[in-house]
């Protein structure tokens, strides 16, 4: 039971969430609270729907049922774009960069929400658009210092190995400026190392103020950092708690080996 | 306005609207098969009318011979244009696609031009319309509306051309083959469907589909060597209309935009027949508004 | 001062302007023709080439202008600088109009809307008798001019036409160089992704329409001022596609590319098909079609024929 002063303070709260699709239940009556300025790892088998949740906080997809609350405003049925400007960002399982800009370019678009100049205007290139443009530049250059990437800046995006495209992705999602972060198996396809340091960073984002929602297989990853777990599968809750408690928690188990068991 | 005369305003819309019904179908079948629409349709259509009428003017050949080798001509000209334009530029786009296939579109319907001037067969620029199926009665009644053999014939035909095309579809190795080409063509490759060809074969049924359509559309109404644009614009509303990326959506749609379309010239005064070419594509733009999915919904097979 | 000079949009202005004191006022025919066309292929180029939209009815937008400036100056003695931003004023605001709805399908479905929409335009103009003239149109349209002064020599419309080009043609360099441009662009990749970073995915898409639309707009009315006339078979789907066309060629996202293609397509289309008669709209089709299987990423990518480039990286994996 969440008390009364808690959820005041929760950044975000899902409550009652499910997702139908034709013939398969996705999400059923998930809930899930989040305290600002932790790092939340969201577990599960495969499938389990973990990706699905993301899609419905992030206004990609609408619930079935339940409703989506960030920082005590409803936001279940908005627009993605009005999601970001409210400060949620997030990263994607399969890399959606935009393979037609450079990584810098990609940042930049991340960016977009805290920039001023109208569509309109922007042709007039009047000072204060310049001045905008450059900041924008220069936050953008920051960031990828930050990430550890800003020698990269000016080739194609696409053109990176895999895992430093995770870290534009997570680049952009920053440039937003967002109070929450969701990123989506940001350490797939890294090497050991990559994780190592990914794992530093996110720590250090943690510790920035911005809150981070992750979803993640990597569990070294997961106990390392995560502050809270919640373990989803087959659109269910079926723990939450401290990361050493969820590693023993029977049911977790128990849904991990049946999944082991189902692809053996 | 009687009561007979909306009646007969819908029975010449649903003849027309068979037409609508075969051009969409054209349309849908290559789709299925290949998640790419040919605006080029509305040429077999044309040129289904057209070579007929070649043959039976300058070969001399008996009607139903000139009519099949007519199919045949288109079924290659279809097959042609797969292989010298769409193969080549299958992984190019959406863009380049659309450009193709209308670049496409406007070689045939502007070769009879010069062809003509060429081979010495003026009479090819000009509007022609093909000798009707003759039987023992021009036309039946129908509650007071009358309406012509041969328009009974079109939609007859669309309506058995919808039925064989569906069992084609669902029952036929073939069939299936086309229709899995085109929703996972991974897949289909691994079970040793060569998904170009079923391409090719699309094309094909849908040239034939279309011919058939020309020839049955062309005694009843004159068409030119430019008819061929705009008929398959109207043909791809009646898709889009009737549910897209379904083969009865395709049939339903042409035959309600054909009724539609019909009502609104003649139901509206003054302006319904001034503009009658306007209607189909207001009515895309309504379907648009309001359920873009088409009247069935529609099957995307992505 | 060395900067400004390789700067190419100073190269083209310097050329064009000294361009009269060599060249025979014949060659301007086609070249103030290609200027009128190039306003319009601009507006195509930001909507196509950056905003990834495919609009196959511009040239509807390119008749309204032009019949605007045509009824106003004959019916209503207006001055032509006056209907010339009446012009812009429609075209953009019937964008506004039906771009709402239509935006809201992409790719077959767009072309086919846009296309539609084209062909409402022609049904209506080629009908319609009263003030349009249906099939015959409107003539008598004035010389273009400013405050007076007239625009009556083919030099004259050379300059007016270039700078106006030239202005526009800032207008748009600029625009893609702040977030608006990287907006269009992440638009036409990947509007998911686009529209989780922030950006009004709809709201843009019609706002680059409304923009396309007063482009064509401009030209539009330019062209009725410089033929004198205008007539419904000026502004049919073959002019759509003639844009289209220009913005592939000249390259995806490549403003200079879109103009310097326009003018050779111009020159190609009414200097040397038109002696063809018969066989140009054929030929016509037939290297639209060559230029698709070939150079479907514009002649700019024909350099990289020449030089080795580098492979590209996982681009696939982004999808």
């Amino acid at each position: 039971m969440i008390s009364a002063m808690e959820r005041g303070t929760l950044i975000l709260r899902v409550e009652g969430v499910s997702k139908k699709f034709t013939g398969l239940m996705a999400l059923n009556g998930v809930n899930l609270s989040v305290a600002p300025g932790v790092i939340q790892a969201l577990i599960g088998p495969n499938g389990a729907g973990k990706t699905t949740l993301f899609q419905i906080i992030s206004g990609v997809l609408p619930p079935s049922k339940g409703s989506v609350i960030y920082q005590g405003e409803e936001i279940t049925r908005k627009a993605p774009h009005e999601i970001c400007a409210r400060g949620i960002a997030r990263t994607y399982q399969r890399i959606r960069l935009f393979p037609n800009m450079t990584v810098l370019e990609n940042v930049m678009t991340g960016c977009h929400v805290h920039l001023k100049t109208g569509v309109f205007w922007s042709g007039f290139y009047l000072p204060p658009v310049r001045k905008e443009e450059a900041r924008a530049r220069q936050k953008a250059k920051d960031i990828l210092d930050f990430i550890g990437i800003g020698d990269k800046a000016d080739l194609p995006a696409t053109s990176l190995p895999y895992g430093q495209q995770r870290l534009v992705e997570i680049s952009r999602a920053l440039a937003s400026e967002p109070k929450l972060l969701m990123l989506d198996e940001p350490a797939a396809g890294m090497t050991p190392r990559e994780g190592q340091t990914l794992a530093g960073k996110i720590k250090e984002i943690r510790d920035s103020g911005v809150t981070v929602l992750l979803v993640e297989h990597d569990m070294g990853l997961v106990m390392d950092i995560s502050d809270r777990v919640m373990v989803l599968n087959y659109g269910l809750v079926i723990a939450e708690g401290a990361p050493v408690d969820i590693q023993e928690d029977p049911n977790v188990i128990k849904a991990y080996l049946g999944a082991a068991n189902n692809h053996a | 306005m009687s009561a007979i005369s909306i009646l007969q305003f819908i029975v010449v819309g649903v003849s027309m609207g068979a037409v609508y019904a075969l051009i969409a179908l054209g349309f849908t079948t290559i789709f299925r098969a290949s998640n790419i629409v040919n605006f080029a349709q509305g040429e077999f259509v044309m040129l289904g009318g057209l070579l007929t009428n070649f043959f039976l003017v300058t070969c001399a050949v008996p009607y139903l011979p000139a009519a099949a080798l007519a199919v045949l001509g288109v079924v290659l000209v279809g097959m042609g244009l797969q292989v010298l334009v769409i193969h080549p530029i299958r992984k190019a786009g959406v863009l380049i696609m659309i450009m193709g296939t209308l670049g496409a579109s406007i070689v045939i319907s502007n070769a009879p031009i010069p062809l003509s001037s060429i081979a010495n067969l003026g009479y090819l620029r000009d509007p022609f319309t093909l000798p009707r199926i003759t039987t023992s009665v021009e036309s039946i009644g129908i509650l007071g509306a009358r309406i012509s053999i041969q328009r009974i014939w079109a939609i007859g035909a669309s309506l058995a051309l919808l039925g064989a095309l569906y069992c084609f579809t669902n029952y036929t190795r073939m069939g299936k083959a086309m229709e899995s080409s085109s929703t996972s063509p991974l897949a289909a490759r691994l079970v040793g469907v060569r998904v170009e060809r079923m391409v090719l074969y699309a094309f094909a049924v849908s040239a034939a589909v279309g011919a058939v359509g020309g020839i049955l559309i062309a005694p009843i109404f004159n068409m030119r060597y430019d008819s061929g644009v705009l008929l398959g614009l109207k043909g791809f509303v009646g898709a889009v209309l009737g549910g897209w990326g379904k083969l009865s959506g395709a049939v339903l749609g042409g035959f309600v935009l054909g009724v539609v379309e019909s009502l609104c010239v003649g139901l509206i005064p003054e302006y319904g027949s001034r503009y009658q070419q306007m209607w189909a594509f207001l009515v895309l733009l309504v379907i648009l508004y309001f359920r873009p999915t088409g009247i069935l919904g529609s099957e995307d097979v992505e | 001062m060395k900067r400004l000079a390789k700067n190419t949009n100073f190269q083209v202005a310097v050329v064009l302007a000294v361009l009269p004191l060599f060249v025979p006022e014949d060659f301007f025919r086609f070249l103030c023709l290609g200027a009128i066309y190039s306003i319009a292929a601009l507006g195509m180029s930001l909507l196509l080439g950056y905003a990834g939209q495919i609009s196959l009815g511009h040239a509807a937008f390119m008749g309204i202008g032009a019949y605007t400036t045509a009824i106003l100056t004959t019916q209503y003695n207006c001055p032509v600088s006056l209907a010339f931003l009446a012009s812009i004023v429609a075209s953009s605001l019937i964008a506004y109009v039906i771009g709402k709805p239509i935006l809201r399908t992409k790719g077959f479905f767009l072309a086919l809307a846009t296309l539609g929409f084209g062909e409402i335009f022609f049904v209506f103009t080629s009908r319609t008798d009263p003030v349009i003239g249906g099939l015959v149109g409107i003539g008598g349209i004035p010389y273009f001019s400013i405050a007076g002064y007239e625009f009556t020599s083919y030099t004259q419309m050379h300059y007016l036409y270039w700078a106006i080009l030239l202005g526009l043609i800032l207008y748009a360099q600029a625009m893609v160089r702040t977030r608006t441009g990287r907006a269009f662009r992440a638009i036409s990749v990947d509007e998911l992704a686009a529209s989780s970073m922030g950006i009004d995915v709809a709201g843009y898409k019609l706002k680059i329409f409304v923009i396309s639309a007063a482009y064509a707009g401009i030209a539009g009315s330019l062209l009725t001022t410089y033929l004198s006339m205008t007539q419904p078979y000026g502004f049919r789907v073959d002019l759509s596609i003639f844009l289209v066309l220009a913005v592939i060629v000249g390259g995806m996202g490549n403003l200079w590319g879109a103009v310097a293609a326009t003018v050779a397509l111009t020159w190609l289309k009414d200097e040397q098909l038109s002696q063809y008669q018969e066989y140009s709209a054929l030929i016509y089709g037939v290297i639209l079609i060559l230029i698709l299987v070939f150079v479907p990423n514009g002649l700019g990518s024909l350099r990289g024929l020449f030089v080795r480039r580098a492979k590209a990286g996982t681009d696939e994996a982004a999808i």
